[in-house]
């Protein structure tokens, strides 16, 4: 009865959280993605729903959806961080004193598991009841549901036999919610971070995704096990036990996580090998490297500031990220390939050619940015935080300075990243920087400047970045609405304006942010049809790498006009 | 008058936290606050210090008008709250850090001043291991590291243990001997009575007619 009732306090404590609503959001734009690529839709949705029965709608909800992006983070969302938060706050000690640890964790990995369920099944239960009346009396698409006859759905696929279909389908959302809530619990033991639950969450999906598939096969993917194609090779039922197979791995990892970090004698042989308050336990110190003369100069300020924000807690994902995003990428996988091809795979962002950009290069391009724009959201709120009651004080230019090290830091963890790349690159067999590309008169050649052209366009967009979230976060004191002001225009603008048949549109790109592959070196500046001649999605260099820098300096300069308008110090209390 | 403050007034919202405020601080003495929580004590600190700014009145520290002639006193050591050390760093290295921004200090000096504060055996030990006495006495030593004429201490016998309770007040001594002016408020009325010159007590923000220590 008390685990009972500890365990419904730990789902109420999830409800009550702002990531159950975010899970929920997360997943019903998910559920929406696909139907809002129609114009229609936008504009007179009653009759986008009049052309295609439920089970089309149904189908495609499903089939060119983005839950493999949005299930690891819906899953996480609620109560994904509850062992990191509970080590945090210190409320980990309070629970200890009161009871056992098995029961303690236990307690926790259920009611964590029960909310990513629901997070995941609730907005598409909603979604499932809104198309079923919606779609009454619409037209049907022909041949759906034959094919999912004729493939893996086989007698579910008929009107009557369809809600079998819903129900398979939910239970898979469920099953694949709760494998990655255990690998976000068992991730939130290792590192007390929710920035790093987030993003290991999201990267152990697209990592088990592509391992899995070159490995085991296509069938054997998370994606593909959470929501079938019409034309998979077995029945839909056979399929199940391979998604139970996934989530028990996924609990041996929680599992196998929180033995790691709880387990008494590993405690014990942990804090024995850790370098503990007592005397004699000395830490090598990194020496802070500042000239005797730039001492208790700006300059010195400046150099502590800079070094302040180098944590390996922050520069390590990023190196992690650029692995990952390499992995992600194709071009490692082809038999021969130059380090260049490898650095523009990872940094060079979405090809032009695409006649859309679809999520998964929003994502992948995302991924890329998140490193510099989460470590900065964290220099930043340290910074502003309890920090300033000790630094404020000692100098003037206190904000400026925050600027100018928030992009320094966007410098080095591109720097960073580039190393990573290039070293996993390198291991991989790449040779030589040079990327072979088409030249003017249509031969293939190695061009040289293309890599360091590439570096300098990638780090000035994450330098002028880093200044529009350190303006935003500075000016709001929230690190949310920074990074909501960096990820937000990325998104919205690569979905709305990236395609290379809207062309105007693609001008409101600030400078394709930062893509060499949608530059003048990759993509025509214009196209000709008959005698109009229309701008494409390309920019011309020198103008993209002027007006990054002219847009930072003007951003750099809103930030010193926010620091003389804004009392700070009063503000941080 | 090293310190004087004439008429301060500010509010929170409907929350007047200082009301009125008039009072003079002498040069080389130990001055007292004393209050309960949530008086006003630490608000009237941060008027001091310049990272409030009073709603109407005059902060006047060593003839220069905080707010105006400078954004903060000059040399002034601090300590209010519990102060942001980097928790993935050591001791030494989080005020070698806070050195950098403002003097010459060497990391020996630093050392030493650790040592003083009851920090040698934690010199290289990270800021996240350390207990809250330790950490206050972290928060001690940056506050001392430029050798300042004025200390602004916010409870800071807060987290000590008894041997580092009687540390603290040996040195509060030893520096005004030295010639500093100390703030020092506390909700116990012990140390600020063995201690202090004048004894000023707050209470909703109002402060009271200093009574001598």
């Amino acid at each position: 009865m008390t685990a009972m009732k500890d365990i419904w306090m730990q789902v109420l404590r999830g409800l009550k959280s702002k990531g159950f609503p975010a899970a929920c959001a997360l997943m019903t734009y998910s559920l929406i993605f696909v139907h809002t690529d129609a114009r229609v839709f936008w504009t007179d949705p009653l009759s986008y729903f009049q052309v295609g029965d439920f089970s089309y709608h149904f189908f495609i909800t499903f089939l060119y959806g983005i839950h493999q992006y949005a299930i690891p983070l819906a899953a996480a969302l609620p109560l994904g961080f509850v062992f990191c938060d509970d080590e945090q706050t210190g409320f980990s000690r309070l629970c200890m004193g009161r009871m056992s640890r098995p029961p303690y964790l236990l307690h926790r990995t259920l009611a964590a598991t029960i909310l990513a369920m629901l997070a995941v099944s609730l907005p598409t239960l909603i979604n499932t009841i809104f198309l079923y009346f919606i779609t009454q009396g619409s037209v049907p698409l022909e041949g759906w549901l034959e094919a999912a006859a004729a493939g893996t759905y086989g007698w579910r696929a008929s009107k009557d036999y369809f809600y079998v279909i819903v129900l398979e389908q939910m239970l898979r959302q469920a099953i694949s919610a709760a494998t990655f809530a255990l690998i976000a619990i068992g991730l939130s033991a290792l590192w007390r971070s929710r920035a790093f639950v987030l993003i290991a969450s999201f990267s152990v999906s697209i990592l088990a995704d592509h391992l899995l598939g070159r490995f085991l096969g296509q069938e054997y993917t998370l994606s593909f096990l959470q929501a079938l194609p019409l034309s998979a090779a077995q029945d839909a039922a056979a399929y199940l036990p391979r998604q139970a197979v996934v989530l028990a791995a996924a609990a041996a990892f929680c599992g196998a996580c929180l033995v790691w970090r709880y387990l008494p004698w590993l405690e014990r042989w942990r804090q024995r090998i850790s370098p503990g308050p007592l005397p004699g336990h000395i830490f090598p110190a990194v020496p802070l490297l500042i000239p005797r003369p730039l001492r208790g100069t700006w300059l010195g300020r400046l150099a502590v500031d800079i070094r302040a924000n180098l944590s390996v807690a922050t520069l390590l994902p990023a190196a992690v990220i650029a692995a990952i995003s390499l992995a992600m990428g194709f071009v490692v996988y082809r038999p021969a390939f130059t380090l260049g091809e490898a650095l523009l795979d990872v940094f060079g962002g979405a090809a032009w050619v695409m006649p859309r950009v679809e999520f998964a290069a929003v994502g992948r391009w995302l991924l890329i940015l998140l490193p510099a724009t989460m470590g900065n959201a964290i220099n930043v709120q340290r910074e502003i935080g309890s920090r300033c009651l000790i630094c404020l004080y000692r100098g003037r230019g206190w904000w400026l300075s925050k600027c100018l090290a928030a992009a320094a830091y966007a410098l080095i963890s591109t720097l960073v990243m580039f190393i990573c790349v290039t070293l996993a690159a390198l291991l991989a067999g790449g040779r030589e920087l040079s990327v072979y590309m088409e030249n003017e008169d249509g031969f293939i050649t190695a061009s040289a400047s293309v890599t360091p052209l590439l570096l300098v366009l990638f780090a000035g967009h994450l330098v002028m970045l880093s200044q529009l979230q350190a303006l935003i976060h500075f000016t709001f004191k929230s690190s949310n609405a920074g990074m909501i002001a960096v990820i937000l225009p990325v998104i919205v603008t690569m979905l709305l304006y990236s395609g290379i048949y809207r062309p105007n549109p693609n001008l409101y790109i600030p400078f394709n942010w930062g893509m060499i592959l949608r530059s003048e070196l990759f993509s025509p500046l214009t196209e000709t049809v008959g005698s109009e001649t229309y701008p494409l999605c390309a920019l011309a260099m020198p103008g993209v790498l002027f007006w990054q820098g002219a847009l930072t300096a003007l951003l750099f300069s809103l930030s010193a006009a926010a620091a003389g308008l804004i009392r700070h110090a009063q503000r941080a209390f | 008058m090293y310190i004087e403050l004439s008429h301060i007034n500010k509010t929170y919202g409907r929350h007047q936290v200082l009301k009125d405020v008039s009072v003079s601080f002498a040069r080389g003495q130990i001055h007292g606050i004393i209050g309960r929580n949530g008086s006003g004590k630490t608000q009237l600190f941060k008027t001091i210090c310049g990272y409030v700014r009073p709603d109407s009145g005059l902060v006047m520290v060593n003839g220069r008008r905080i707010g105006k002639d400078a954004g903060y006193p000059d040399d002034m050591g601090l300590l209010i709250e519990n102060p942001g050390f980097l928790g993935n760093y050591d001791g030494l290295f989080n005020l070698q850090m806070l050195a950098a921004m403002n003097t010459r200090l060497k990391k020996a000096d630093l050392a030493q001043l650790m040592q003083r504060v009851g920090l040698g055996d934690a010199l290289r030990v990270k800021v996240h291991q350390y207990s809250l006495g330790m950490k206050q006495r972290l928060g001690l030593a940056q506050a001392l590291m430029n050798n300042p004429s004025l200390l602004i201490l916010d409870e800071p016998f807060n987290g000590l243990d008894k041997s580092g309770v009687a540390d603290l007040r040996g040195m509060l001594l030893s520096l005004k001997a030295e010639g500093k002016t100390i703030l020092l408020a506390s909700h116990n009325p012990y140390d600020i009575e063995i201690l202090c010159d004048t004894i000023h007590e707050m209470d909703a923000g109002v402060l009271s007619s200093p009574q001598p220590g």
